[in-house]
């Protein structure tokens, strides 16, 4: 007999996919490296994460074994510039940008938008009310929301739902669709936790002021998942390659995976390459480099005196090699890592 | 805010300008000319505020 429908109500609701807009929510991609000493506010470190800061407060980050059960990874905050005292400008934590693609669902700005919940894992040696905060692209619509370190060092797992929003305008293109703060320190833009707000605030004012007051202080983060609706289900695991390709879309790094070659051509002084992004991305992307690169025409090999950026789209990236070699109009050449794994070729679209 | 020091064109096979080449937070970038790509609306911001002006192409 054909199965004519399935019945929904038998599934379990963590059996469909999608639900997560978290995209690396476990923390396993980290493509611009694993350890970053003091970022700058907004400056990418894993995959899709950036700290906000502002004041004396500076933390370190890094992608970290510590972790709950069925999670590999977990994102650890270190404070390494501490704030004793909260000034009005004072604020921090990790920021992590929605696309407006994918918060579309939701409905924000329309009197059809939906509830949403908000779930992760937290550790912190520090107890206390932390808050999150959710705004809109053009910072004008907020909405705060505490919740609580119970114990020192142990991992808690924190659901929080939020009201629908039927106001404001919620960006549903490429651009920013919600701005999530995890904060860890505020002492100016916070408000009143549980509405939404006209303003631009990243946290509650209840957030505790001890945190980033001593160096050395830790935070971690895992299984962070946004889905529609006013339930927390199960953290949505997705394979590493999936979730390697969502991330692709936001940053592209070509290069460390052994001696990778590129074909190009030349005219009579410079070199031009061409590379394919593995995913279409979100914009046309910042181009640069690092590490060494070794040009070569079949005839003599040297070392590029520049790689320059040149047209770039969401599909492809050009790039432009000066020096190293004796260019001829025409002619086939090849760029390499000089040595295995030392050369890398960065593509960022990022929000 | 991104604190960029130096902007300049770059231009392409055609001779038309296809990027610009920064330093942004003391890190040389090669920016599209997309108001989407987030470096490249920030150094328009700052050349619409007067503080910041791209260099023509070499």
């Amino acid at each position: 007999m054909a199965v004519s429908r399935i019945d929904e109500a038998g599934l379990n609701v963590t059996q469909y996919g999608n639900r997560n807009l978290i995209i690396n929510g476990a923390m396993q991609v980290a493509q611009r490296g694993t350890s970053f000493n003091a970022p700058a506010d907004a400056e990418y470190t894993l995959d899709r994460i950036s700290p906000f800061r502002n004041g004396a407060g500076v933390i370190d980050i890094e992608q970290s074994t510590v972790a709950p059960e069925s999670f590999q990874y977990s994102l650890k905050v270190t404070v390494d510039t501490a704030d004793t005292s909260l000034g009005g400008t004072d604020f921090g934590g990790l920021r992590y940008v929605v696309e407006g693609y994918d918060a579309s669902r939701i409905d924000f700005g329309k009197s059809s938008a939906k509830q949403i919940t908000l779930s992760f894992y937290a550790r912190s040696s520090v107890t206390g009310i932390y808050s999150v905060a959710f705004r809109n692209s053009a910072a004008s619509r907020s909405y705060a929301v505490d919740y609580t370190i119970d114990a020192v060092d142990t991992w808690e797992r924190k659901e929080i739902t939020i009201t629908a929003d039927t106001s404001g305008t919620w960006v549903t293109d490429s651009g920013k669709g919600i701005d999530l703060r995890f904060c860890l320190w505020g002492g100016g833009y916070t408000t009143t936790p549980n509405s939404w707000n006209n303003g631009n605030f990243i946290g509650s004012n209840n957030t505790n002021t001890s945190w980033i007051a001593t160096v050395g202080n830790t935070f971690y983060i895992t299984g962070v998942q946004l889905e529609v609706g006013d339930t927390a289900t199960g953290f949505e695991h997705r394979s590493y390659g999936d979730e390697l390709q969502r991330c692709q879309r936001y940053y592209y790094r070509y290069g460390g995976n052994g001696r990778e070659n590129l074909v190009g051509g030349s005219n009579t002084n410079t070199g031009y390459f061409a590379i394919q992004f593995p995913t279409t991305m979100r914009s046309a992307p910042t181009f640069s480099n690092g590490g060494g690169f070794t040009i070569n025409n079949f005839t003599s090999a040297g070392t590029p005196s520049d790689i320059n950026g040149g047209l770039t789209s969401i599909n492809s990236g050009e790039f432009q090699t000066v020096g190293g070699i004796s260019y001829t109009l025409g002619n086939t050449i090849l760029v390499y890592e000089a040595s295995t794994n030392s050369g890398n070729l960065k593509f960022d679209a990022e929000l | 805010m991104m604190n960029v020091t130096l902007a300049q064109y770059i231009q392409g096979l055609d001779g038309t300008n296809v990027s610009v080449k920064a330093v942004i937070d003391g890190e040389t970038l090669f920016v599209p000319l997309d108001l989407s790509n987030r470096h490249y609306a920030e150094i328009m911001r700052q050349v619409e505020a007067g503080t910041l002006t791209i260099q023509e192409a070499e």
